[in-house]
């Protein structure tokens, strides 16, 4: 008689932390056709399926630690010919002689199993249902919320970009061409008064209405960026830093430029915008630089994942950047100055700039739907990373 | 509009040290996990928990299906706390799951981080060709099956007509006493991008020094697992526990004590 309870019908086994069975009951050893000799010894794990296994790692044994209990926990458990068994299993966790034990108890639960099953899958429907309701209702509120906010947008850039291109004809011609005369007439002023007193001014002139053209052009250049849709296709970055680099070492003769770069993966972007942006990152680079004949700039290249929404808050979708992070040694500037950087006009050095190539940069990094940011401390050099959406046309080609 | 991060994650902060060490749990359970591991580091540091945006007695409302279908969404949870909380030169100890979810943290903003320090690491959980990742997808789905099995009845459990039900008090005792409580849903979603991420391909891309703690015997990130790691992840250093299972902090915070403390003495 006192072994009955060992053909009760319910499962008892117990097992050390690590798993390790120390002892099994009868029937558990029937229902999943072993020997007590073949279990006793081996890890728990034998007699569960891998997704059980998977579990007892990630919630029974973190719960079992910490509580000292568990109760009511499904499991599979794997039968010696493969075949799977649902039970239903409570575990208490004690100290037996200073150690450890786990003792579970459980019962096999065939046809509570096939219930569940269905009681499961008519939740999931339910649930399904009820979210997308939910859901449905939500995106409804939020487009047309979206809807409202675009058309005042929509008007918005319909008005400045009016005013803009106005604005842009009238630095193209109405100032521009005062300033072609300008600089005629002052020169021809400069030839008929050779060596008189007035020469120091007139020469003032000159270089004052050199520097209104240089501003104009980059007025230009940057009216241009504002205006023109970026024409989109595959790049080669290696190539266009080259080539950018190439261009300064014409403007800056006697300046050694060494670029030391990652490899770089072709990007989608606009070629001609792109150049531009380098050029100006590179020119910052060799024009501030502390050593007056070698600059160097590394630039290293990351590939990662980074939310594409940046306005919309509590918007999610993370697609693939890539981050180019362009470092040099030069004289940098004040980090106070770090988010201000990107203003027209704002100078960061009195030496020389005009305060555009930033500006510029970030139209170019802004039309491509992209990040720029710059940190510097005075006298230890500038580093501007520029994040770049990878959208890979060929992959994604819908159209 | 945004919470505090405090609230939102349960960030608890204690400790004397100077030095921030913020542990990650991992999927299935909570900041709870870390208990018999941080009083050996707590003379020395400030120590940092929390809880990811739908576990444990985080804000269940921060919960955004969208933001956290990818793991970049829960690296974000750690990156909003280093800011808020102002932290550097931070100590990031992840287990399972969060070592990657930390390894892409530490790509985004590498600014914040010193070291990190994976418990039970994998990059990627299902096999694919010649990597062996320890699972077939039919095993992730038998497991997002057994999870669902085990919170059947769980929403029910939880609406708080019944937790504010004055008839039956010991069921809101006994949530409150419950370790590792997430909801269904969220823990579904949770189970999905854990284990059917890859980031195999981002190992290559942070320099910061790394500590692999392999246990013995764990199917969920087996041997192979962490030798790939340690063999594709620059400046790291594996070491092999006596410690089996996947829960070495837990089944044996000693051994785990001893090698982290031993890994930041030697690492600079």
């Amino acid at each position: 008689m006192g072994k009955l309870f060992e053909h009760a019908p319910c499962i008892y086994f117990s097992a050390s932390d690590d798993g390790t069975l120390l002892e099994v009951n009868n029937f558990l050893c029937a229902s999943l056709g072993y020997d007590a000799a073949e279990l006793t010894g081996k890890n728990m794990d034998t007699i569960l399926t891998t997704p059980s296994r998977i579990f007892r790692q990630t919630h029974f044994f973190p719960l079992l630690k910490l509580q000292g209990f568990t109760e009511e926990i499904y499991l599979t458990m794997l039968k010696s010919n493969e075949e799977p068994l649902p039970v239903l299993i409570n575990a208490v966790r004690k100290q037996v002689d200073d150690m450890p034990v786990c003792l579970y108890t459980g019962i096999v639960v065939h046809n509570r199993k096939k219930f569940e099953e269905e009681l499961i899958s008519a939740k999931k429907s339910a649930e399904a249902a009820l979210y997308e309701n939910v859901a449905l209702a939500e995106i409804k509120a939020e487009l047309q919320r979206h809807i409202e906010v675009l058309d005042k947008q929509i008007h918005q850039a319909e008005k400045q970009n009016h005013e803009l291109r106005q604005f842009n004809h009238v630095v193209g011609h109405h100032l521009q061409e005062p300033v072609r005369k300008l600089t005629l007439f002052n020169s021809l002023l400069q030839q008929q008064n050779k060596d008189a007193d007035s020469t120091p001014l007139i020469n003032k002139i000159a270089a004052v209405t050199g520097q209104m053209r240089e501003v104009l052009s980059d007025l230009q250049k940057y009216l241009w960026l504002q205006e023109t849709l970026p024409n989109k296709k595959m790049i080669e970055l290696d190539k266009l830093i080259d080539g950018a680099a190439e261009k300064l070492s014409s403007e800056f003769p006697g300046v050694e430029l060494h670029i030391e770069k990652d490899h770089m993966p072709p990007v989608e972007g606009d070629e001609e915008q792109l150049q531009l942006l380098f050029y100006h990152l590179l020119s910052n680079a060799v024009r501030f630089r502390k050593d007056p004949v070698r600059v160097i700039v590394t630039i290293s290249v990351t590939a990662l994942k980074l939310n594409q929404f940046r306005y919309i808050a509590e918007k999610y979708k993370y697609t693939d950047f890539l981050r180019l992070c362009v470092k040099d040694e030069g004289i940098g500037f004040d980090g106070a100055f770090n988010n201000r950087a990107f203003e027209i006009f704002r100078r960061l050095h009195n030496e020389s700039g005009r305060g555009v190539g930033l500006t510029l940069c970030k139209k170019i990094v802004d039309n491509h739907l992209g990040n720029i940011k710059i940190e510097s401390e005075q006298g230890k050099g500038a580093m501007v990373t520029v994040e770049l959406p990878l959208n890979v046309v060929a992959k994604n080609a819908v159209i | 509009m945004v919470a505090s991060m405090a609230t939102r994650n349960n960030v608890k902060v204690f400790g004397k040290g100077p030095q921030p060490m913020l542990f990650a749990h991992g999927f299935g359970c909570d900041q709870n996990m870390w208990r018999f591991v941080t009083p050996a580091f707590e003379n020395d540091y400030r120590i940092i928990l929390f809880d990811f945006v739908g576990a444990g007695k985080s804000d269940l409302q921060a919960y955004n299906r969208e933001r956290y279908a990818s793991l970049n969404g829960y690296a974000k949870d750690i990156l909003e706390i280093c800011e808020e909380l102002k932290l550097q030169d931070v100590i990031l100890v992840g287990h399972s799951v969060s070592s990657m979810i930390g390894l892409l943290a530490a790509i985004e903003e590498p600014r914040y981080f010193q070291k990190l320090i994976m418990v039970g690491p994998s990059p990627c959980y299902i096999n694919d060709g010649n990597y062996n990742g320890g699972f077939e997808r039919k095993d992730i789905e038998g497991l997002l099956d057994t999870m669902e099995k085990n919170y059947i009845g769980w929403a029910n459990f939880m609406a708080p007509n019944i937790m504010g039900n004055k008839d039956r008090p010991h069921l809101g005792q006994e949530m409150a006493e419950s370790f590792c409580s997430t909801d269904p849903v969220i823990a579904k979603q949770f189970a999905e991008v854990t284990f059917f991420s890859d980031n195999r391909a981002d190992l290559g891309k942070t320099k910061i020094p790394s500590l692999i703690l392999q246990c013995s015997d764990d199917i969920i990130a087996p041997m192979e697992v962490g030798e790939y790691l340690f063999k594709h992840l620059s400046n790291s250093t594996l070491k092999v526990m006596k410690a089996t299972g996947h829960c070495p902090h837990m089944s044996e915070p000693e051994e785990t004590i001893e090698l982290i403390k031993e890994y930041l003495s030697k690492v600079a």
